[in-house]
């Protein structure tokens, strides 16, 4: 042992040691030629006062500013940084879809991390462990929400590549886990591609996105160019990459003047095959006005989407819907939205089109109660109506949380 | 500046003696601004703006839940409640943006002191505070072209 300490510790480490303490040694030479060079004028601008007065209105104040600011260091390298959130939730359902008995639910789980890797590239993983549609105890779907690298140059022009979520509405691009939506269900309108929906949801390929030089409008625009998905759909049985271009170009204001206020719209297109052999042409135009402000949460979105073949026909589906929540105390949000869609068109494609958008309104209510920062408990009753059922109304508990 | 620091000074002894809570909005020295608009500020601790004019990142200092400076935050400024507040920053993560650079601690001293090493930070903190050594050296911001000590003063 004591042999151990009589060892000479590494020269390398002494070296260190001794610049350290040379620069200490320089710097409190440097504060002590400061100190004096203070006193003297302190003492030429004031002969006739011996010493400061012991307590005036500021003080401190005044000592501080006699005390050398700290020089401003550069801030933490972020080159690393990383982050990680999960969302889940589980509940329980009466009457879901009209024709289902009460039954506890385990909601998905919702895994979202990015990486700074450099300054300007950013790593960005979302997946989604859709318990909900489990089948096995070990057959857990796993979907790969988004997976992206960006590019973050400056505030005008950003570059996302990979698998996103295209920017059709306000809805789709910022809201998904259940913690982070105030309702307990989304918007029918907004029902994902392998749940039946028929918007484009997601896509892989590239989309920027930026400020609009605009002052006080506040303009945003996206430009998305990629591969849609086409899956679970009648007749298929897994997900289909679909190698058709799909275009979708998005412009939105978020105005100074009215913080939480967003005006938008967007304009996509692609080709989309909803059983094997088919191919029609889609295009979805969409607008929105939100507000989320002091208390309020007011959604309104509208889309038409627009399937169309030459010698098939074409199916038109208008729709939209409309939220209004408002927060009362810290913690209570009741909250009511109302969906509508309408299915019309001619041919093959507008007699088919009905059966793909069965659902016509849903009135919802319901009440969201925040029990922590990071657990919300949440109560909706809803009245659905269908094209080939009879109308139903369905209540639902959710325990949502984030960790 | 002699006359600012008195007049703040006797302002802080006032708030005191009425029991009227004032909060600052403190920012590096090196900042270059010097006053800022409610809405602005509001933008910054909503996290819609999150760069300074000049270049640097915003960060905000905040404290933690139960201090004076973070329930005015929440409650005057942003009208807002904390798990409100956690979602809307979640939320700007969520959706791909740059997020938003938020540091809590745990006392005024300590929010202050931090600031000395970020250039972009930003800090709402008690007026009363003013007088520390730690706090007094940062800059303090107008609002709406008013400093804490002067009348109409909206962070009250």
């Amino acid at each position: 042992m004591a042999s151990f300490w009589a060892v000479p510790r590494p020269v390398v480490g002494q070296d260190r040691q001794d610049e350290i303490i040379q620069k200490l040694i320089a710097r409190v030479e440097a504060l002590e030629r400061e100190v004096a060079a203070l006193k003297q004028t302190a003492a030429a601008q004031s002969p006739a006062q011996p010493e400061p007065a012991p307590a005036q209105a500021v003080p401190k104040q005044e000592t501080a500013v006699a005390v050398e600011t700290p020089q401003p260091e550069p801030e933490p390298s972020e080159a690393s940084r990383y982050t990680f959130h999960g969302y889940a939730d589980a509940g329980f359902q009466r009457n879901e879809d009209g024709a289902s008995d009460k039954k506890f639910v385990l909601g998905e789980i919702d895994l979202f991390a990015t990486a700074q890797i450099s300054p300007k590239l950013t790593a960005l993983v979302e997946a989604v462990l859709e318990t909900d549609n489990q089948t096995l105890v070990a057959d857990v779907p796993v979907n790969v929400e988004r997976l992206l690298l960006q590019y973050r140059d400056n505030d005008y022009f950003n570059l996302d590549i990979g698998s996103y979520r295209t920017a059709i509405g306000f809805y789709n691009t910022t809201l998904r886990a259940s913690w982070l939506q105030t309702s307990l269900t989304r918007p029918m309108l907004f029902t994902f591609e392998d749940e039946g929906g028929f918007l484009p949801l997601h896509n892989v390929g590239l989309s920027a996105n930026g400020i609009v030089p605009s002052g006080d409008l506040g303009l945003h625009y996206v430009v998305e160019v990629g591969s849609s998905r086409n899956y679970a759909q009648p007749g298929r049985t897994g997900l289909d990459w679909e190698q058709n271009a799909a275009v979708n170009v998005a412009l939105y204001a978020r105005p100074r003047a009215i913080p939480g206020l967003q005006i938008g719209s967007s304009s996509y297109h692609d080709k989309f095959s909803p059983e094997p052999g088919s191919m029609l042409n889609r295009s979805v135009w969409t607008a929105h006005a939100v507000y989320q402000a002091y208390r309020f949460e007011f959604l309104n979105e509208a889309v038409l989407a627009r399937f169309r073949e030459p010698g098939l026909g074409y199916g038109n589906v208008p729709g939209f819907y409309s939220q209004l929540g408002y927060r009362v105390g810290s913690n209570w949000t009741p909250y009511t939205r109302y969906d509508y869609v309408n299915v019309y068109g001619k041919g093959s494609v507008g007699e088919y089109a009905p059966q793909y958008v069965p659902w016509r309104t849903v009135f919802s209510g319901g009440l969201r109660y925040d029990l922590t920062e990071a657990v919300a408990l949440k109560f909706e009753l809803g009245r659905e109506t269908d094209r080939f059922q009879l109308p139903w109304i369905r209540a639902a508990l959710q325990l949502a949380f984030t960790f | 500046m002699g006359r600012i620091l008195l007049t703040l000074g006797l302002l802080i002894g006032f708030s005191r003696a009425a029991g009227v809570a004032s909060f600052a909005v403190v920012v590096h020295p090196s900042n270059p601004i010097t006053g800022l608009r409610l809405r602005e500020l509001q933008a910054m601790f909503g996290g819609v703006t999150k760069q300074w004019e000049h270049g640097p990142k915003v960060v905000l200092i905040e404290r933690q839940p139960e201090s004076p400076s973070f329930r005015f935050l929440m409650g005057r400024l942003l009208n807002t409640s904390a798990s409100e507040y956690k979602r809307n920053l979640a939320s700007i993560e969520f959706k791909g943006e740059t997020p938003v650079t938020l540091k809590v601690l745990n006392s005024e001293a300590t929010a202050c002191k931090y600031m000395f090493y970020v250039p972009g930070a930003i800090a709402l903190v008690e007026t009363s505070s003013l007088s520390t050594p730690e706090c007094g050296q940062l800059k303090v911001v107008r609002i709406e072209g008013k400093l804490p000590a002067e009348d109409g003063y909206r962070l009250r």
